[in-house]
């Protein structure tokens, strides 16, 4: 279990954090575009993971993942929030027609 | 989403149990919880859902793919024998107790500064979404 070369977390998390960008330039759901960029923000806990296994008396790689998962949770729940306004506002969430400013 | 939890399945095989366990804990019971009620909430009755039409699909689709072989030559061309830490041994047993000593000693301000950023996230988050036209009728009606 502990034999996994570094290169396969990192080949893991580039496909992540390629799937992520890919979901937030096509989707147009707002929602759909923050689960990916919940994804690309897994795909670099991934790669801070993966390099914290060779710092065992550290862990440094996972304190830092500890705090970006925190900043994650804090990032979500603020964004669904204002999702959950510009709906009321503008009674629709879909980016392409969110064109006005001042509303 | 499932991709998502699975990521916890990967921290399991890094060694980082501690780090696998409190992100299934945030995923499932937080953001899991926080994405099916917007959903839920911003649902339109007349048509079933916008996210039926996408835009430029191919276009974003070889940008991500690009950047992905950009991404995995690089990896496989990197030497990792010049990295410092490369011939240190790997984790082995778990990692809680040390997590938790070095969140105490050594990183204690980044600790208590999350602490404090969650906790305006949260209450900035629950002012945002309150609509407040209806409490001041609420307010006006008692």
């Amino acid at each position: 279990m502990h034999n996994i070369p570094t290169q396969h977390f990192l080949i893991l998390a580039a496909a992540l954090l390629a799937i992520g960008l890919a979901m937030v330039l096509i989707k147009k759901n707002a929602i759909m575009v923050l689960m990916g960029i919940e994804l690309m923000l897994n795909a670099a806990n991934i790669n801070l993971v993966a390099f914290s296994r060779n710092d065992a008396d550290q862990l440094q790689g996972q304190l830092l993942a500890l705090f970006v998962l925190v900043i994650a949770a804090a990032e979500a729940s603020i964004a669904l929030a204002m999702v959950i306004k510009i709906f009321h506002h503008f009674k629709t969430i879909d980016l392409d027609e969110l064109k006005e400013l001042k509303g | 989403m499932v991709s998502l939890i699975c990521v916890a399945g990967v921290y399991v095989f890094a060694g980082a149990d501690f780090l696998a366990i409190a992100h299934i804990m945030i995923y499932i019971g937080g953001i899991l919880v926080l994405i099916l009620f917007s959903i839920m909430l911003t649902r339109r009755n007349e048509n079933p859902y916008p996210s039926s039409k996408n835009r430029a699909v191919w276009l974003s689709i070889s940008v991500a793919l690009s950047m992905f072989i950009l991404l995995f030559t690089l990896i496989l061309k990197f030497n990792y024998t010049t990295l410092a830490n490369y011939s240190k041994p790997f984790i082995t047993g778990s990692t809680i107790q040390l997590i938790g000593q070095l969140l105490m000693t050594k990183h204690l301000i980044a600790f208590e500064l999350a602490g404090i950023v969650l906790m305006v996230a949260l209450m900035g988050a629950s002012w945002i979404a309150t609509q407040h036209n209806e409490v001041e009728k609420i307010k006006k009606h008692a």
